[in-house]
This record gives C-alpha cells, sequence and structure tokens, in this order.
C-alpha cells in the first residue's frame, strides 16, 4: 500500500503545481449552430477548438460561446447526434470575440463521433475496429420512457432488455447479445461517470415471488442521461478485464454550460390499463344436481361419509350449490365460466415531475437536477376488500448534482453525485402459491363455496350474498381457490422494498503537457435496501388458508458498497503520416455487500407488525467482499486519417481467483480503414464506407468464496453445528471470452441511409460450471470449475434512412434486427445442469453434448444445445410421421407410434405399445364404472422417448430464446414543430414460451383444468351421457393438447413465442418561441405518449414478455437461463403519458 | 510524453494492481475444510451431523409416508401424487430427488466424524477431541448406524462415494450390506458406551442414554434386516414373504429385551426436535404449512375445507373409540405446526418387536405380554387372545394396528403394508393404482435419484431406472 499511496502523493502534487499556459492571452469564439435545410437552431451541439480541451454546447437558441481560445488562427469544430460533424477555421483576436456559425446537414450514420470506448478515453468511432452502441439523450427525450431500462429499450440491435410483468416499478434484466457465461452473472456492467454502480435488483429475505422486483439500475433518472455507451462484448470490452464478458454499460450524464442559469422542467400524468380479457375466464362444471344427490353417490367417495360431505359442500361441483352463489342456473356437466381474475386489473396512474437548473462560468459550470415520480399500477384489490394491503406501488425521489471546475486551463476538477430514495410495494405474485392473482388463476368456479358464511348464519342457503352473484355474504372460498388461499387472503399479505442508493464521484483531468493527458476518477456507489414481508395476525379473513396465520413479519437489508478508482495517462503524437495514441492506466474496484434479515413469526396479537413480536424468530446475515486490481496499456495507431490499428491489453487479479491461479490476461487487436475518407474515393452513392475488425477477450471471476472448502453452519438442538458447505477449488479462475468481430458501415446517397452490419463470433472457455458431485459423497452443493465451453454467435443489423428530410417534413426510418445462436460446446463431462432448482416444471437444461446422462453409444438428437433448451416429456407421435428413434442402440429403427382410426396413444395395459381405440375405450369405462373421480389422474398417454436412452423426460422441445430479435420505427416531424415518433418490437423464429399458467389451467386436478377445454374433456368423460365417440375425442385432446405436469413435465405446455409489439408513440408538439414567451417561459413543449399499445402474437398465454422470475427473482442460474416461462404473471399494461415541459 | 510520465503511469498502474494483500479476502460466513478435524470443532462437527440427520431421514420419510397411507395429498405439486398412486421408482421425481442428497450428506458426514473421531483414537489429540465430552465417539457411531438402517430401510440402491471420489452403487440384493454397517458400528458403539458408564474410576452418567439408544437401535437394525430379508431385494429379486410377513430374529429379540431393561423412563422415545433456529423438518413445512398433503382418510376425518382433518377416523379394534395414541400424536403432530416432533426409536417399538418376534415363534402369552405392555402406555383395554371368537382381533391383525397407530409416521408403515399384505389399491379404497408398482413389484422402495445418477459416472443416466 505504501508505494500506491507515494504514487498518488506524487500525482496530486504534480497537478497542484501552476500552469504556464494560464498566463499566455486569449480571446473568444461565437456563434449559432444551425440545421442547414431548415435554418432551425440545433440545441445540445458540442462545439470544440481543435487540438485543445476547450469547448462549449449550444444551448436551447443554438448559441455557443467559447471562451480563453488561444489567439491566431483556430479551428472549431462542432458536433451532435444526426448531423454530419463540421469543421471551420476563424481568427481569433484578444479585441473581440470572432463569430463562426455553422449550417449541419443532417446524417444518419456518424463516423466521426467521439465515444469513450473501454479504454475510458474519448475517441472518435471511425478508429474502433469494434463496435460501440450509443443511446443519445435525443433519442429517449420524446420516448414514453420512465426508466433506465426502458431509455435503452430497442435502442440497439443486440442489446436485449427484457421486461417480465405488467407490476410497477419492475426492472428489467439485461442482456448483450445473449449469455456470455452459464452460471454467472449476465447483467452487463454499468459505470455512471466512470464509478461502477450496483446493477443487481430484487428483494432480500423478504420477496413477492419473482415480479414486482426492482433494478437497481433504475435508480438512476434516466432524465439526467446525456448519452449511453454500450460496450457490446469481449472485443470492445477489453479493457475492463474480468468483469466484462457480459458488456459493458458507461452512462454520461448531463453536464452543466456556462451561461446565465438556465431551468427546465417537466410533468407527466399518464394511466394504464392491462389489456382486457389478458386471462382466460375460469372455467368449470357442476357434478352432481343438489347436495343430497352428492352425498347418495356414495361410490365416488369410498363411502367416507365426512370427506363426502365435505366434498360436497365445497370442493366439488354441486349445482344448487352454484345455481345460488352465482345467481343463475348451472347445469350438470355443462360447462360455465367465470371472469373472476380480470376484475383485479383497473386503470393505473402514474406521474412525474422534474426540475434540472444548469449554468456556470468559464472556470465553474454546474447541473443539479431533482425528480419525483409515483406510479399506481392496474393491479388492484378492491373488488376483494378495501382492508387489503397489497399493493402495486412505486415512488421515487431523484436528486442530482455535479460541477466542473477549471482552476486553470490544464485542469479540470469535476464532483458529482446522485441521490435516490425508492418505496416500492408490490404484492405477492407469479409462481407463488400465496400470490394474489395467482391465487385466483388457480381457481375452479364449481368450488366455489360459501361454507364459512353459511356457518355464521349470514347470507342465503349456502352463504351466498343474495345482492351480489358470485360473492359471499361474509368469509368463504366464492372464487373456487383450489388450495392454499383465496384470493382475498393473499391480497392481505404486504411486500415493501424501501431503497436508498447513493452515487458519489471524483474525477481530475490534468494536461500535463499538448499530447500528455492525466485522470484520475474515483467514486463510491452505495445501496442500502431494505424490504420486508407482512402477513397479519389471522390474516386468513376467509378461514381459509393454514399458512402461517398468527402472522410473520419478514425483514431484508441489502448494503452494497462498490469503491472504484480508476487512473489512466494518455499521449498522443504525430509520426508524419502517422498518428499514436498511448494509454496506460490501472483500474481497482472493491464491492461489499452484507445482507441481514430474518423473520418473527406467530405474533400473540393483533396490530403488531414488528419482527421482534414473533414466537418464533430467525436471523440470517451474509457477506462477500470481492477486489479486483487491474492494469492496462493500448496503443492506436492511425495513418493519415483513414486506417487504424489498435493492440491493447489488460492484466487483473481477483480475490475470487484461486490461490494457484495465475494472473489474468487479455489481449485485444482491432483494425479499421474508412476508404471514403481517403481523397481519392469516389463510388457513386456510396457517401461513407467503414471496414473494421476485432478480436479480443474478456472475463468473468467466480463468486467471491467459490474457491475455499468449507463447512456452513447448521445448528442442532444440541448446539450450535456444522454442515457440508462448498467442495472448494484451487484452481479456480476467470472464464474467458475471445470474440471476433468484423462488420462494416455504409452511407448512401449523401448520408442519408445508413448500414451498419457486424458479425460476431463469441468463444467462452474455461467457462465456470456449477458441476454436481455425486452427492453421495457428502457435499450436495454444486462445485464451480472450469470446465466448459459455450459460444455464441450472430449478426446486429440497423439501417437507417433519412426518407424525406424538408423543410416541413422529415421523415427518418430505421429497423434493426440481432440474430443470435448459442451453443453449449462442452460442459466438461459435467451432468445436465437444471435451471430452477429441482422444481420440475421448468423445463430449461444446461447440457452439453459431453454430458454424462446419455449411455455409451447414445447419441443425442441435438448434440449442442442453446443454453436454456427446454427438455421434457412428449407423447408418441402419429405413425403418419414415420417417427423412429434418433440414437441409442436402435437409432434409425421406428419408434412407437398411433394410427388414428386404429391406435390411440395410449398404453392402458402396459405392453409397451400404443392400446387400440377399443382398449381405450374399456379402460375408460372401467374407470367410469368404479367411479373414479379422478379419471383424468389416471388416464396418462403413452411417453415417447425420441434418442431412446429410457429417459422419457429429455426430449428436445425447443429453446426459450429467438434466433431473432429487433425493432423497427421512425420519427416523422412536421413543419418543424410536430414530431412523431414510434417504435416497434419483435421476437420471431425458434421461440419457445413455457406456458406454465396454462399448464396448470389445463391439466391440474386441484388448480386447474379451469379453461374451457379442459374442463369440457374431463366433463365429457365423467357425464354418464356422453357417448363412446365423444370420450374417445376427449381422451385425444387430453394426450395431445391438455395433459401436462408431473410426470410428463414438459408435455403440452411450450408454445411458439413469436411477437410484434408496438411498444412506443409519441407525439409531441413544440411551441414557437414566441408562443412559449407567451407563457413566459423560453420553450415548450407539449407530449402525448404510449407504450406497449398493441400486442400481435399467436402465443395463447397472457403476454409473451411475461417471466416469472423477473429481474432478480431467483438464483444466478434462473436469472441466466430461466427464459420464457409464462408463470401466474401480470400482462404488460398499455400505459398513456401526458407531458409538458419548459424552460427559461 | 516524458520520462517522468511514463514512469509516473507505469508506477501507478503496477502499484495499485500489486496491492496482494488486498486481495486476502476472509470468508465470514463459513467454516474451513482444513479445520474440521481440530478439537475444538468436535462438538460442532457432531451437533451437524445430528441435525443433518434429523432433516435427511425426515426429508426421506415424507414420501414413503406419502406412498403409504399415512399421508394424502390435497395440493398442487403433482409429484407427491405420483406417490400416493404407488409409483415411488421414478428418479426424477422432484420429491424424492430433493429429499435423496440430505441423507446422502447425513451418512457421509456421519462417516466422517467416526474417521476423524477413530483417526487418533490412541492419541493426545484424541484425548483432546473427547475432553469435551466423552461420549463423542459413541454419538458418532450412533449416527452413522442410524443413517445406514435408514437407507437400507427406505432405498434400493445406495452409493457410498466420498467428496470428489464417486463410488459404484450397491445393487439391490447387496443392500442387507447396509445394515450389517450399521451392526457394526453399533456394536463398537455400544461396547465404547458401556465401557464409558461402567468405568470404574470415573463413570460416565453422559454416556448412559447413548447406550440405551445403541442398543435399541441395534435391535431395530436387526429386526429391519429381517424385514429387508423378505422385501428388501424387489426389485432384483421379487419378495418373498414368510411367516405372513413376521419376522422371528433372536438377536433383535435379545437386543430390544436388553435395551427395555435399560429404560429410563417406560414411554421412552429418541426423537428428533426441529425449531425455526435449528433445521425445519420437512413433515411440518409441507403436511402443516403449506397443506400439501393431510393425514390420510385411512386415519383421520378431513376437515371442512379439506386442508387439514378434524376428527380421528381410525378406531381401537377392542375399545371402538378413535385411537387414543393416534388422537396424540396427531394433535401433537398439528399443534407443533411447522416444527414437529419426529421418533426414530421408541419403547413402543421395542416391545413391537418383542411382541412380533414372540408371535412368529409361537409364543401368543410372549406376544401378549408385549403388546399389552404397548397398550398399558395408551391406557388401553388390554388383549387377551381368544382363538375361538373369530371376532375377536387376530394376533397378527392386532400387531399390525398397533405397529400402525403407535409408529405413525416414522417410516415404517410401507414396509408393513408390504409384508403384511395391506390392501391399499384403489379398488379397495385406497389410493395405489392398479398398475402401479406399489401393486406390481410390493417392496419397492426410493431409487437412487437423477441428482446421483447423473452425477455419478459409476452409473450414468441410462442406468438411472432399474
Amino acid at each position: 500500500m505504501l508505494h500506491t499511496r507515494v504514487a498518488i502523493v506524487t500525482v496530486l502534487a504534480w497537478l497542484i503545481l501552476p500552469s504556464p499556459a494560464s498566463a499566455q492571452q486569449s480571446g473568444g469564439v461565437r456563434g449559432v449552430v444551425r440545421e442547414a435545410s431548415t435554418r432551425q437552431t440545433i440545441a445540445g451541439a458540442q462545439v470544440v477548438v481543435v487540438g485543445t480541451r476547450i469547448a462549449a454546447v449550444t444551448d436551447p437558441q443554438g448559441a455557443y460561446t467559447l471562451a480563453n481560445v488561444p489567439l491566431g488562427r483556430q479551428v472549431v469544430r462542432v458536433r451532435v447526434l444526426g448531423f454530419s460533424s463540421l469543421a471551420d477555421s476563424v481568427d481569433v483576436t484578444a479585441d473581440a470575440p470572432a463569430t463562426l456559425d455553422f449550417a449541419l446537414t443532417r446524417t444518419v450514420i456518424q463516423l466521426e463521433e467521439v465515444v469513450v470506448t473501454g479504454a475510458g478515453v474519448g475517441v472518435e468511432r471511425k478508429q474502433l475496429g469494434n463496435t460501440i452502441a450509443t443511446v443519445d439523450a435525443k433519442t429517449i427525450a420524446a420516448a414514453p420512457v420512465q426508466s433506465f431500462s426502458e431509455a435503452i429499450a430497442g435502442r440497439e440491435p443486440g442489446v436485449q432488455v427484457l421486461p417480465s410483468s405488467g407490476l410497477v416499478g419492475e426492472g428489467a434484466r439485461i442482456r448483450i447479445r445473449g449469455n456470455a457465461s452459464l452460471t454467472q452473472n449476465n447483467e452487463p456492467v454499468v459505470y455512471v461517470d466512470g464509478v461502477r454502480v450496483d446493477n443487481g435488483g430484487g428483494f432480500t429475505y423478504a420477496g413477492a415471488g419473482g415480479a414486482g422486483t426492482p433494478s437497481r439500475l433504475d435508480d438512476i433518472n434516466p432524465e439526467i442521461i446525456d448519452h449511453v455507451e454500450i460496450l457490446k462484448g469481449a472485443a470492445a470490452a477489453t479493457m475492463y478485464g474480468s468483469e466484462a464478458n457480459a458488456g459493458v454499460i458507461q452512462i454520461f450524464t448531463k453536464k452543466g454550460t456556462a451561461g446565465r442559469p438556465r431551468f427546465t422542467f417537466r410533468s407527466d400524468q399518464g394511466l394504464s390499463r392491462s389489456p382486457r380479457s389478458a386471462y382466460k375466464p375460469l372455467a368449470g362444471f357442476a357434478r352432481y344436481g343438489t347436495f343430497a344427490a352428492c352425498l347418495a353417490d356414495s361410490a365416488a367417495w369410498g363411502a367416507k361419509t365426512a370427506a363426502q360431505t365435505t366434498n360436497c359442500r365445497t370442493t366439488i361441483g354441486v349445482a344448487d350449490r352454484l345455481s345460488a352463489i352465482y345467481g343463475e342456473p348451472i347445469g350438470l356437466y355443462q360447462t360455465f365460466e367465470k371472469d373472476y381474475i380480470n376484475e383485479l386489473f383497473a386503470t393505473g396512474y402514474h406521474s412525474s415531475y422534474s426540475g434540472t437548473v444548469t449554468g456556470g462560468s468559464e472556470t465553474v459550470v454546474y447541473s443539479v437536477a431533482g425528480r419525483l415520480t409515483r406510479e399506481d399500477g392496474p393491479f388492484t384489490t378492491a373488488p376483494l376488500d378495501s382492508r387489503a394491503l397489497a399493493n402495486d406501488y412505486n415512488r421515487k425521489y431523484f436528486g442530482s448534482a455535479n460541477i466542473i471546475l477549471y482552476p486553470g486551463q490544464r485542469l479540470q476538477l469535476r464532483a458529482g453525485a446522485m441521490f435516490t430514495d425508492v418505496h416500492h410495494e408490490t404484492p405477492n405474485n407469479s409462481n407463488n402459491i400465496y400470490g394474489v392473482v395467482s391465487s385466483a388463476i388457480n381457481s375452479k368456479p364449481e368450488q366455489a363455496d360459501c361454507e364459512e358464511s353459511r356457518k355464521l348464519g349470514l347470507g342465503g342457503t349456502f352463504g351466498q350474498d343474495p345482492g351480489r352473484p358470485g360473492r359471499c355474504a361474509g368469509p368463504g372460498d366464492p372464487s373456487g381457490s383450489g388450495a392454499f388461499i383465496t384470493p382475498r387472503e393473499a391480497a392481505y399479505q404486504q411486500v415493501v422494498q424501501g431503497a436508498e442508493h447513493f452515487l458519489g464521484n471524483l474525477g481530475i483531468t490534468y494536461q500535463s503537457a499538448p499530447n500528455v493527458k492525466l485522470e484520475l476518477t474515483t467514486g463510491i456507489d452505495v445501496t442500502n435496501a431494505s424490504d420486508f414481508e407482512l402477513l397479519p395476525f389471522r390474516y386468513n379473513v376467509d378461514n381459509y388458508t393454514l399458512n402461517e396465520i398468527l402472522g410473520r413479519k419478514t425483514v431484508g437489508n441489502r448494503n452494497n458498497r462498490q469503491f472504484t478508482l480508476d487512473g489512466k495517462v494518455t499521449w498522443s503524437g504525430h509520426f508524419q503520416d502517422f498518428t499514436s495514441n498511448l494509454l496506460v492506466g490501472t483500474q481497482g474496484f472493491v464491492t461489499r455487500e452484507r445482507s441481514r434479515g430474518g423473520f418473527g413469526r406467530d405474533f400473540p396479537g393483533p396490530g403488531i407488525e414488528v419482527a421482534e413480536a414473533g414466537a418464533i424468530r430467525v436471523l440470517n446475515e451474509a457477506f462477500v467482499s470481492t477486489v479486483n486490481l487491474g492494469a492496462m496499456a493500448q496503443e492506436q495507431v492511425g495513418y493519415k486519417g483513414w486506417a487504424f490499428a489498435t493492440v491493447g491489453a489488460r492484466w487483473d487479479r481477483n480475490s475470487a481467483f484461486g490461490e494457484t491461479s495465475p494472473w489474468a490476461f487479455y489481449p485485444k487487436v482491432s483494425v479499421s480503414l474508412v476508404p471514403s475518407d481517403l481523397a481519392s474515393w469516389h463510388v457513386p452513392h456510396v457517401s461513407a464506407l467503414r471496414l473494421r475488425g476485432a478480436v479480443g477477450r474478456s472475463g468473468l471471476q467466480p463468486g467471491a468464496f467459490d474457491k475455499f472448502t468449507t463447512w456452513s453452519t447448521l445448528a442442532s438442538e444440541l448446539g450450535p453445528g456444522l454442515q457440508t458447505g462448498n467442495l472448494g477449488n484451487d484452481s479456480l479462475k476467470p472464464e474467458i471470452s475471445t470474440e471476433r468481430e468484423l462488420g462494416a458501415e455504409v452511407g448512401l446517397f449523401q448520408n442519408r441511409v445508413g448500414l451498419d452490419v457486424t458479425w460476431w463470433l463469441r468463444n467462452t472457455v474455461d467457462a465456470l460450471v456449477s458441476k454436481q458431485y455425486p452427492p453421495s459423497g457428502g457435499f450436495p452443493n454444486a462445485q464451480l470449475v472450469n470446465i466448459g465451453w459455450l459460444q455464441g454467435k450472430g449478426w446486429d443489423l440497423k439501417l437507417n434512412a433519412l426518407v424525406v428530410d424538408r423543410a416541413n417534413l422529415s421523415v427518418n426510418l430505421f429497423v434493426n434486427g440481432a440474430f443470435l445462436s448459442q451453443r453449449i460446446m462442452s460442459l466438461g463431462g459435467a451432468a445436465p445442469i437444471k435451471v430452477g432448482g429441482s422444481y420440475p416444471r421448468y423445463r430449461n437444461f444446461i447440457r452439453g453434448p459431453d454430458t454424462l446422462y446419455s449411455a455409451p453409444g447414445v447419441i443425442d438428437e441435438i448434440r449442442y444445445y442453446a443454453p436454456g433448451a427446454l427438455l421434457g416429456a412428449a407423447v408418441i407421435q402419429s405413425c403418419a410421421a414415420r417417427p423412429v428413434y434418433r440414437g441409442g442402440a436402435n437409432a434409425g429403427q421406428p419408434r412407437p407410434c398411433y394410427t388414428p382410426g386404429s391406435t390411440v396413444p395410449y398404453d392402458t395395459d402396459k405392453n409397451g405399445q400404443p392400446d387400440s381405440e377399443a382398449r381405450l375405450q374399456f379402460y375408460i369405462d372401467s374407470l367410469r364404472t368404479r367411479g373414479t373421480a379422478g379419471l383424468l389422474d389416471v388416464l396418462n398417454p403413452m411417453f415417447d422417448d425420441v434418442d431412446g436412452d429410457r429417459d422419457v423426460l429429455d426430449n428436445y422441445l425447443g429453446k426459450p430464446t429467438p434466433d431473432w430479435q429487433g425493432s423497427f420505427g421512425g420519427a416523422i416531424t412536421f413543419r418543424r414543430n410536430l414530431q412523431i415518433n414510434f417504435m416497434f418490437e419483435y421476437k420471431a423464429r425458434n421461440y419457445t414460451i413455457t406456458n406454465l399458467t396454462d399448464a396448470f389451467r389445463t391439466s391440474h386436478p386441484l388448480i386447474g383444468r379451469n379453461v374451457r377445454g379442459a374442463a369440457e374433456v374431463e366433463a365429457t368423460l365423467l357425464d354418464p351421457a356422453s357417448t363412446p365417440e365423444a370420450r374417445q375425442s376427449a381422451a385425444m385432446l387430453w394426450a395431445t393438447k391438455y395433459k401436462a405436469l408431473s410426470p410428463y413435465d414438459g408435455l403440452n405446455q411450450n408454445e411458439r413465442g413469436d411477437f410484434l409489439r408496438w411498444r412506443e408513440l409519441g407525439i409531441t408538439y413544440t411551441a414557437p418561441p414566441a408562443l412559449a414567451r407567451r407563457f413566459g417561459v423560453d420553450n415548450l413543449a407539449v407530449s402525448v405518449t404510449g407504450r406497449n399499445i398493441k400486442l400481435w402474437t399467436g402465443y395463447s398465454g397472457i403476454d409473451p414478455e411475461e417471466n416469472t422470475i423477473g429481474r432478480g427473482g431467483g438464483g444466478q442460474l434462473d436469472n441466466n437461463y430461466l427464459d420464457a416461462v409464462d408463470g401466474w404473471g401480470a400482462p404488460l399494461p398499455a400505459s398513456w403519458t401526458l407531458s409538458v415541459r419548459f424552460g427559461f | 510524453m516524458t520520462r517522468t510520465d511514463y514512469c509516473l503511469a507505469w508506477g501507478l498502474a503496477l502499484a495499485a494492481a500489486g496491492c496482494g494483500n488486498l486481495l486476502d479476502v476472509d470468508n465470514p460466513n463459513n467454516i474451513k475444510g482444513e479445520d474440521i478435524p481440530l478439537p475444538t470443532a468436535a462438538g460442532p462437527l457432531l451437533n451437524g451431523v445430528h441435525s443433518a440427520l434429523a432433516r435427511g431421514i425426515n426429508t426421506v420419510v415424507l414420501p414413503i409416508a406419502t406412498v403409504s397411507d399415512e399421508l394424502d395429498w390435497i395440493g398442487s405439486r403433482d409429484a407427491w401424487r405420483q406417490l400416493e398412486y404407488g409409483d415411488l421408482s421414478d428418479p426424477f421425481n422432484e420429491f424424492t430427488d430433493a429429499a435423496y442428497p440430505n441423507l446422502a450428506q447425513a451418512r457421509w458426514m456421519a462417516d466422517e466424524a467416526i474417521r476423524i473421531m477413530e483417526e487418533d483414537r490412541d492419541s493426545a489429540f484424541f484425548v483432546q477431541k473427547i475432553a469435551v465430552d466423552p461420549v463423542f465417539l459413541a454419538r458418532a457411531y450412533f449416527y452413522g448406524a442410524l443413517a445406514y438402517v435408514t437407507i437400507g430401510d427406505l432405498f434400493d440402491r445406495w452409493a457410498f462415494s466420498d467428496m470428489r471420489v464417486p463410488a459404484a452403487p450397491l445393487a439391490p440384493d447387496q443392500m442387507r450390506q447396509v445394515y450389517d454397517t450399521a451392526i457394526a458400528y453399533l456394536d463398537r458403539g455400544y461396547a465404547f458406551a458401556d465401557s464409558l458408564v461402567r468405568d470404574a474410576v470415573a463413570p460416565k452418567p453422559a454416556a448412559v442414554p447413548w447406550r440405551l439408544a445403541m442398543i435399541a437401535l441395534r435391535a431395530r437394525a436387526k429386526h429391519a434386516r429381517a424385514v429387508w430379508d423378505m422385501i428388501g431385494s424387489v426389485p432384483t429379486n421379487p419378495a418373498t414373504i414368510t411367516n405372513q410377513g413376521l419376522v422371528s430374529d433372536a438377536g433383535a429379540l435379545t437386543d430390544a429385551q436388553l435395551a427395555l431393561s435399560l429404560l429410563s423412563s417406560p414411554d421412552w422415545r429418541f426423537d428428533f426436535r426441529y425449531s425455526a433456529t435449528t433445521v425445519g423438518g420437512d413433515f411440518g413445512a409441507w403436511v402443516n404449512d403449506r397443506a400439501e398433503m393431510r393425514l390420510g382418510d385411512v386415519y383421520v376425518y378431513a376437515s371442512a375445507n379439506n386442508k387439514s382433518w378434524s376428527a380421528i377416523r381410525l378406531t381401537d379394534p377392542l375399545a371402538g373409540i378413535p385411537d387414543p395414541v393416534l388422537q396424540v400424536t396427531a394433535d401433537s403432530f398439528m399443534t407443533k405446526a411447522t416444527y414437529p416432533n419426529f421418533t426414530a426409536l421408541s419403547a413402543r417399538e421395542l416391545h413391537l418387536l418383542v411382541a412380533e418376534i414372540r408371535l412368529a415363534q409361537g409364543d401368543t402369552v410372549g406376544f401378549t405380554s408385549a403388546i399389552n405392555a404397548v397398550r398399558a402406555l395408551n391406557f388401553g383395554t388390554s388383549f387377551r387372545y381368544d382363538p375361538a371368537n373369530v371376532a375377536h382381533p387376530r394376533p397378527r391383525d392386532m400387531l399390525i394396528y398397533e405397529r400402525q397407530v403407535n409408529l405413525y409416521l416414522q417410516g415404517r408403515r410401507l414396509a408393513d403394508m408390504y409384508r403384511f399384505g395391506v390392501n391399499y389399491t384403489a379398488a379397495a379404497g385406497g389410493k395405489w393404482q392398479p398398475t402401479s408398482e406399489a401393486v406390481t413389484q410390493p417392496g419397492r422402495f426410493l431409487p437412487l435419484t437423477a441428482r446421483e445418477c447423473l452425477s455419478n459416472p459409476l452409473i450414468g443416466g441410462a442406468n438411472c431406472r432399474i
């Protein structure tokens, strides 16, 4: 440490030396930047004196002022997104400021745009051999964006922002070019003004079930974002070393500009509404006409009188009871429907208010911003109980400030701070048996009963509320909950998170010589998130649930601190036709996270809301610390301004590596050629061309303590105890991604049409695999080992066209798409890893071609699986498909199949062959004769075994990530003042969604068979009056469409998920300055924006974007690969917002 | 760029990157593996084994109870239904697959504890280890034996791997060996505990309960081994029920009688107790909290909403009243909500072992005496064998009944249903489907589950199902 301190002190001492440049004479330059075709002024353009760091940004009137400009002839360059960069020269004198105006031409391709790159210094885009995606504030200003996640969604090919449900305040998962890691965090690392921030999410010990989980990235106020740069993979992010496999997102916040204070304000008011009829109505049928008839049917209940009485009163459809409760005649075996679920969604409301002030002088600029947002989502408990606690609500306060000081011409000091306060409430949800919506989805209308009211003497004969059909007079189960809890009881549970998020940064830039610059950035990001779940004392208001009815309070706290220290020296030089930019630097991160939590349950009485009051209490605490120290060097050589080559490397040490692991080394090299910058370039209609290639590496370190062999705590009734924990691995090292990129950018027709094409190939070797050693060896937890190989490849395509560019009308259209193919090339012989733990319904697997799973000689149907591939049960196919074994000893031989008209996909006599239709009829009849109430439970279709390995649960059923994903849209401007923006997003081809919600709803005997088709099948099979033909047909439907769940996990639960969604619409009217001034402001704009406006899909579930685990709702493996699982979630609501912006 | 700049830049980079001591991050959450053999860790190690075993037994008995008539499925997770219907050899069943590693961990930890305790038995180091508590070694033997007995009772196969080193599984017809191992542990453990109790210089009273537990467990192990001889090698060999399913094992009888003579109280039992601060029992969480199962229709009447039970159904064959011992057990089970006790050994079972062996030997007097010893604990009517009265319960039926109620939810019922031929098919009002394994292959127990097959190269996925 001592030599580090000495070095830092030396740097600081050097920095405070008086600057010789400050004594020189200088002058000024000012002017206005306009659009060439319309003469409209351009705000936010960057104006710089070339060869210096003297710069300014144009104000809302397009004006700029440059001070302290060296005397003599100077070149001034102006850049702004969407326009060609332009440079002009001007003579600067000490007498008076020179005037220099600019007229910029619109363009859709910008090779001169300055990006910061993975090395942390600004460079023109054309000099880089790798892609860097940029999202500019202007792009999102007119879009319906309420969060950081929404700000980048759909803007760039290959950057996938994955929403999960329609609950407010929920974060989205972000993936860049798919997943680079099998087991580690695939969320990109995120920097704000050079300081790494917490990119986690979710709850701690409390939790709601998956959806409604916040992302810490959404603690960033989208209003303060100037632009975002996205380094898509290892080739671009090499300089971030052991953190960067999943890509890097750099956020640059808006800074102040010199001048008088400028104020801007914005107010948003909006409504949101879930799609009507997103949920299929609850369907059921009555099995008995009267209570007495039910009791008389002793055969169905094994003569167990008490159970029979119970069942007739409650769970089994009895027509007279149901008719009374629903206030309408319910006929025997007649399927009826009740729309109970959709009543839980009404109109949501959201609002936000924000303001900024910026200004400064020649020596200091500042920017201060504040914002308040409130969202109350469409979910409501109002139809259930006015006293219910569950809520779908999110409130945030944002505050930020930054200041830049220029104590001398060679020195810049920066300081910034950002603070966010969050209050978030969400109902228990998704795959949570105590969820409000899920308990409603799991209800069966024929089970509706008001027995608890009847016992209290309330309501009608059956306890029903005579004035409100479908409701009980008091407590009861009017929805027909299949198990666990009634929706009303579930609504009495409360889940809340409060979070404070602070980011502070300090930076110094010192130009020690005209061609040498030192930069030092340090900062800290602190998140303190506390959450709780409360089950009030005796919340079982319907006297139904048995779950912790004396109440429980679970509390959790997560405190995450990330320290960043980043120092770089750059040197630039010229050698004849060559330019050189050399960078050396160091970067260090320290992450410390402490999580604490626990619960107290069984309260002594009502009104208690503290865990301490519980008779049973548990405390948990965990601590993780990771230290990463790296050094980097990079040299970039340019030739005559059109050819560039970059070589660089990073060396890393990390506290998570095993003790025998060496330094991690990540090299890179890239080439960029811009032939269109050659003086001799003349290709008709091709106004710009760049060819580029890059190869680079980055890594991802294992978990902080995975290298240790440890025993964890396991207290016993006899005292403190220990149990086997982690097997340990001394040689753990980072997994290494090597990415190759080839690409081209082409500008056509004076750059009015731009095409950006990138092909990439990524190999992640030494991939960290959670290898399960035999549990019989005593260590049941999987151990990370560097044995995997994951390959990803794809195309990023982007086409942008300025179709019309006239003074009164401009039309800019874009389309982008990303093709993604991921394959597991090796799992190092490890067993397939099931995503979602032991829960068998989730069928996503990590499986390699070299898995132990198959017997010797067995060749899988698909050798190279996509990570997260769906493997599960299938029913034998029709013989028309001529199915053969695709592996194993019988490869190529016919598989069992059925022939419609003679045989069926059942093997009820267990002879290994499909039954004849007559045999199936006999079997069904025998079940009916025996009075088997759960007839469908024992009507089991015949398993298929495609690869002949005797494992009937490993048939390939699809993959949860689409081949293609992207967006298209445009911006249309009428008469300079009216702008319409729109964007559509899509996913297409080879995209399979696990519709778990409907699998339960079609198949499950207690909490399902409540969609019309499945209810009809069951009614037909049980109805004494049904015909043999009808029963045969019902049995076929059962096998091929409705049968699902254990032991047929995976069967009939997968659907094509392709969709097209109208994601954004923005209509903005910008008032002319004269009109604005009438209102006493300098500028004024009014917008109407819409989000998630329309969905086109063949998917039959709730929403093709709904994902059951949300953002951070599961384990790491779940977050990586439990994709496209639709499980009891809420659909994305359509939202509309009216915004007013003004400034002065 | 000046030389100073270069030096400064490189110096900064290397200085920061070279701060090696920053990288030495400790893990304050856990104990390092190399510290486990230390004398100070001996107590926590054995406590951990105790807790792991408490969890392991509890988790594997729950699916067995679901297969048997003891529990009925009423929830949402239909892998329980698969078990209830009598199919229990599916290695991919989520609940057996989740349960298996717990017992596997407990077995290995128990063996490891025995190894650590035995390793330096004659050294001063060992003396240090046991200085804190002289019964450490005895406890280690007991836990190991109980793990092995449970494995033999409830599994068709087992593998004895060691950390990363896989072991080939014992075939079904080799599983008798696990009882031999258990009995060998108990021989050594009992002798050691007995020596502590009888130490002429400094007797160790703390060893008394462990000595009792070990001899009781040895009785049970020998009885279980005899049961295994009838139904244990299924599915390799069909069940060979002899003597109407009754066990006649002299060693078990001797040990049971010795244990009964050592009882500290007439209704002695060795219970595992659970709490929020130890491990949770699966029974409480799945049955009382989540209501995935409830006590079976054979035993109770369901509550109005079918989520629980309202009254005892099973009536005492002599008194004709709802069985009092079942009432106590069921009440206790429900009252303790998430954390009901789990009984691993009991005086009642010892009496029942004696009764069964006496009956198998044709000693109805001895049988009657033993069975009434149990009934006396229940304050029940005494059984008096009356061969002339056909309406009177037969001794074998009496035995089956008393085992059913006195060993309720202890993992014995399924084996009893197999060996005594209890008809639990759907046609008889039970839950087993006619084509299920419980009906077609009586004697089937839990498999080596997918988690073991797929990670153990000496098994392999294709050999997961037998």
